[in-house]
């Protein structure tokens, strides 16, 4: 699995440096029809990566006595347009030893510098022992612009695992920073 | 726990939220012949696109002798946007003079023109370099303008058409010795922009 979230992190760096292509005034005539829009601000589809650093907190304890986890993980994504992406992610939360794989929706509201932002991630919830399970994962957070292509970010999740006979819930609150190519 | 969580969430958003007024801020020289629309009004694009079809069009047109003397007429602007319309017919001119093709008299200083021989024939300056009437470049043709738009409007579909007609009249037989016209139609969707 982290293999090929590196092929993919590599695929996304090698396509993302692609620009739109911008049209001119002074070519040929009618060369205008089709282009348009402000070439001059954040391009359009871009692809991020958000890594992530945090803590997840369970309803319920582990062996040691524990509700909560150190987490890590990154999330790859592409923005469509600066209001919404779709975005994988892999986060894997060393206490528990569970890693979590997850895809989803992220809509966004930019108030320069700060970027407000929802997401819902459907995910496959795998720890070491035990059983896989699917879960839902709302979540909600604030970035803030340090550079074109840079954010630093604060991110809250609230994971509803189902399993056969009852659903878990995780809290995780994690920060990262995310870069734009 | 969760209740902490979203209030802290709720709280920064709100704090952050209240930040101080907006304003255009680090600003960039760019190309200007790059296409950029970035509201559904009348720009520079439009007139570059404009002046480039006439320029073009008049340059090829088999006109009446060589370098023929021409002066700007009327330019008429029918939308119901503010156009300028000086501007556009001072883009056409400059690259019909730079051209060489043609030459253009001055009708925006005829009156400053007139002052200054007035002045010159007073008797302040050197009789041997006054500069007297009676030697300015007669007209051969006349070159007109009219700029007429039709705006669609559907939900959040716009479509903006403009039509520039530019037409050259000779003078002596008042006959229209050229004309072309440059048709824009631009599309736009609605979007948001703010809250």
């Amino acid at each position: 699995m982290k293999r090929m979230l590196f092929t993919l992190a590599i695929a996304l760096l090698l396509t993302g440096g692609a620009n739109a292509q911008t049209g001119r005034t002074d070519g040929t005539e009618e060369s205008e029809f089709g282009k348009g829009g402000y070439p001059f601000g954040e391009s359009r589809h871009r692809f991020y990566l958000n890594t992530a650093f945090g803590s997840g907190f369970f309803d319920k304890t582990d062996l040691n006595n524990t509700r909560t986890g150190f987490l890590y993980g990154a999330e790859l994504g592409v923005e469509m347009d600066e209001w919404i992406g779709i975005q994988a992610g892999y986060t894997y939360l060393s206490d528990r030893e569970m890693s979590i794989i997850s895809l989803g929706s992220r809509f966004a509201y930019v108030f320069d510098p700060f970027v407000y932002h929802v997401s819902l991630n459907a995910g496959l919830y795998a720890p070491k022992q035990g059983d896989r399970n699917f879960g839902l994962a709302p979540g909600a957070g604030i970035d803030i612009i340090l550079h074109e292509r840079v954010r630093i970010g604060l991110d809250y999740k609230h994971d509803f695992v189902f399993s056969d006979n009852r659903t878990t819930n995780i809290d995780r609150v994690y920060a990262g920073l995310k870069f734009f190519f | 726990m969760k209740f902490t969580i979203w209030t802290a969430i709720a709280l920064l958003g709100i704090a952050t939220g209240c930040a101080g007024p907006r304003a255009f801020t680090k600003g960039t020289y760019e190309d200007p012949k790059t296409i950029a629309l970035l509201d559904d009004r009348f720009n520079e694009n439009d007139m570059q696109l404009i002046a480039k079809k006439v320029v073009n069009s008049i340059l090829q047109a088999p006109l009446k002798g060589e370098q023929p003397a021409i002066m700007i007429g009327k330019m008429r602007n029918r939308t119901t946007e503010h156009i300028d319309m000086v501007a556009l017919s001072d883009k056409i001119k400059t690259a019909l003079i730079q051209s060489g093709k043609v030459r253009f008299v001055d009708v925006t200083n005829r009156r400053d023109i007139a002052s200054e021989y007035e002045y010159q024939q007073s008797g302040y300056v050197d009789p041997a370099q006054a500069k007297a009437p009676g030697k300015q470049t007669g007209s051969d043709m006349i070159l007109t303008g009219t700029l007429s738009a039709n705006v669609q409007e559907v939900g959040k579909e716009k479509l903006v058409y403009y039509k520039a007609t530019f037409q050259l009249t000779d003078l002596v037989t008042s006959e229209i010795i050229w004309t072309d016209e440059k048709e824009i139609r631009k599309a736009y969707k609605k979007r948001s922009i703010g809250l």
